[in-house]
């Protein structure tokens, strides 16, 4: 279950849980998943990635695994984290949390038709 | 310089967060430095970062930080966590002042060559801060490409000026004044050198002064210690970047003049030159061919076997942007005979009063070149000069992708030895091991520069590093050494642009570079006199 630090799941640890859930990454790719995934509106900074991987790492959401190279960005090992099973279950009741929200914006008709 | 700045301001984290993710935030500011090229890219790197550290650093010092606020109302939370990350207007506008500021700051660096610091001084004499006295007027050259100078240097393409040190008298009197000059040379027909000129005396910063028609100079005393490293650090202008005369370029062992004093009063307090204390040269007559040439340092000199003039020459004088060696068409004025008719056998030895230096690796590549340097003006009679010409060359330049240059991990000669037995050391620092392929090359703790003379063997043109990369890197890299046997399975004969052509496939497919051809000046090294010595 989520742990007190993570609630709520501030929207970068969020966006962190979602980039992993089909890869192990490192560092500066988490923060180019995210910006992909988030259209370009955030962008991670490298003190705002690395505070929430502590967290995340800390309430086990995530775990390191082996630092290794990244062929196609050079020689420099890097470490990787992995999603755990307890960080796929907070992303999914994030999500799940967030899709309530959703329902009940469309249903007062916030977004206009285009959007719905 | 800009990741400097950035490390710096990591330092502003929680000291149990700079040991977790200090490196790992550092090599994501290089993977975004490195994808995010351009003035505007820059800016907007910089004002994310800025923006990135007003907000986190306050977070990360809080026992219960925003992430742990509780929402306002059970269950609908979802403003509360979207504001939680979300830059305010107040922090925007910080994060932009800030990073124009810092930008700005930034810039002026890289493109003025400026320095941090206050200058103060002029190129009339001045007192340092030191009593005591130095040295002797040792040959001068210079030489890039030194950590300090890094620090300095420009990388978006400014020309790096020659910069040579010499100090007066010679020899210099215990606790007398001492002139130290610093000569910054024009390029071409560029303009005359202006700005700042720091020198040093190991990592202490002895003075400073203003260059007045390319030279300045200091006027004090040094304490007497057991050895003195002067050097001078050009700190760049409009025209020329920034650039360092080699750490340890000109030297003095004070501890025999020392020594010396009280065995014979007059003279021993004056500091002897740095040269070898003995030295046999030979004519080579063993009939080998060059493949069985060698040149190097031992471990208590200098040897050459049949070896031409020409190799010790490439040895005693360093180019001044900092590479290895000037290539044989890079000197000019070198007669038959010392270019390849005679071959020569030399040994010399060092002295046991400057053995614990000759010992120590960060010396010895700059005593080996003084005491060189001293020998053929001693023994071949030999005066030089440098100069500039435009020539044909390649510039290396990032490729498309990420480098294939793994940073080097600070590993020692011996340690490299233990893996490669084979490992040897080159002037100025990197080591080298040939094989165990035929053709295969291994350089550690190479820098971009010295990487490009190694080129430029290939190449037949020189090689300038154009990367901007400043640090030291492990390369590796394969040469074919002969073509493919013909069909009926006689070997084929080597072309002469055998080596030069597989330059692209090196660069480009091994290296992850790129070469651009071009022409610019290049310095070259002008033997104005040499004769045939006395042999013993």
């Amino acid at each position: 279950m989520p742990k007190r630090k993570l609630d709520p799941l501030p929207s970068a640890a969020f966006q962190i849980l979602l980039s992993l859930a089909d890869e192990d990454l490192h560092g500066y790719a988490i923060m180019r998943q995210v910006v992909e995934q988030t259209g370009g509106r955030m962008r991670l900074g490298p003190g705002t990635l690395y505070s929430s991987i502590q967290t995340l790492l800390e309430e086990g959401c995530i775990e390191e695994v082996d630092a290794r190279e990244d062929a196609a960005l050079g020689p420099e090992r890097r470490r990787y984290y992995r999603l755990t099973p307890i960080g796929r279950k907070l992303a999914r009741v994030e999500a799940e949390r967030l899709g309530d929200m959703l329902r009940v914006a469309r249903a007062k008709k916030i977004f206009r038709g285009e959007h719905v | 310089m800009s990741e400097g700045i950035y490390a710096l301001l990591l330092r502003l984290y929680p000291s149990e967060f700079q040991k977790a993710y200090a490196e790992e935030a550092l090599q994501l500011f290089r993977d975004r430095s490195r994808d995010e090229r351009g003035l505007v890219s820059g800016l907007l790197l910089w004002l994310d970062l800025l923006s990135d550290l007003f907000i986190s650093i306050p977070r990360s010092y809080q026992t219960a930080p925003a992430a742990n606020a509780k929402p306002c109302y059970d269950g609908m939370p979802l403003f509360l966590i979207l504001e939680g990350e979300a830059p305010s207007f107040g922090s925007l506008l910080y994060g932009v002042i800030a990073s124009i500021l810092v930008y700005s700051v930034v810039s002026v660096l890289l493109n003025q060559g400026g320095t941090p610091f206050s200058i103060h001084t002029s190129n009339s004499p001045q007192s340092l801060s030191y009593s005591g006295a130095p040295a002797a007027p040792l040959s001068a050259s210079a030489a890039a490409d030194d950590t300090d100078a890094a620090n300095y240097a420009d990388a978006v393409g400014k020309p790096t000026p020659g910069v040579s040190l010499s100090y007066l008298p010679f020899p210099a009197k215990s606790g007398s004044t001492v002139h130290v000059t610093a000569s910054v040379q024009a390029l071409g027909a560029r303009p005359t050198p202006t700005g700042t000129v720091r020198f040093f005396d190991r990592s202490s910063i002895v003075g400073e002064g203003e260059l007045s028609n390319g030279t300045v100079t200091l006027v004090g005393k040094l304490p007497i210690l057991p050895m003195h490293l002067l050097r001078a650090i050009y700190l760049g202008d409009n025209n020329y970047s920034a650039v360092t005369t080699l750490s340890g370029e000109k030297m003095a062992d004070l501890t025999q003049a020392a020594n010396s004093t009280a065995a014979k009063p007059p003279a021993p307090n004056y500091v002897r030159p740095l040269t070898f204390d003995v030295v046999s040269i030979h004519e080579d007559k063993s009939g080998d061919g060059p493949q069985n040439a060698w040149s190097g340092a031992t471990p208590d000199g200098y040897r050459l076997r049949n070896g031409p003039l020409l190799t010790v020459i490439q040895t005693a004088f360093m180019p001044s942007e900092g590479s290895l060696t000037f290539r044989p068409n890079q000197i000019t004025g070198v007669p038959p005979w010392a270019f390849y008719q005679i071959r020569y056998d030399i040994d010399a030895k060092v002295s046991e009063s400057d053995m614990p230096s000759w010992k120590d690796p960060a010396l010895q590549p700059a005593m080996l070149r003084t005491m060189l340097q001293e020998m053929l003006a001693d023994r071949f009679k030999l005066t030089a000069h440098r100069e500039t010409k435009v020539v044909p060359i390649y510039d290396l330049t990032l490729g498309k992708g990420s480098p294939r240059l793994k940073p080097y991990d600070g590993a020692t000669l011996a340690e490299i030895q233990q893996r490669h037995p084979g490992a040897h050391s080159l002037a100025g620092g990197p080591i080298v091991v040939v094989g165990p392929n035929p053709g295969q090359q291994w350089f550690f703790g190479v820098t971009l520069s010295q990487l490009g003379t190694l080129l430029s063997n290939l190449a037949g043109r020189p090689v300038l590093d154009k990367t901007g990369l400043t640090g030291r890197y492990d390369v590796s890299y394969q040469i074919e050494l002969r073509p493919p046997p013909q069909e009926d399975g006689t070997p084929a004969s080597v072309p002469p642009d055998f080596f030069s052509s597989q330059i692209s496939t090196i660069v480009e497919g091994q290296l992850g570079l790129r070469l651009k051809a071009g022409s610019e000046p290049v310095e070259s090294l002008v033997i104005d006199h040499v004769e045939q010595p006395s042999v013993n």
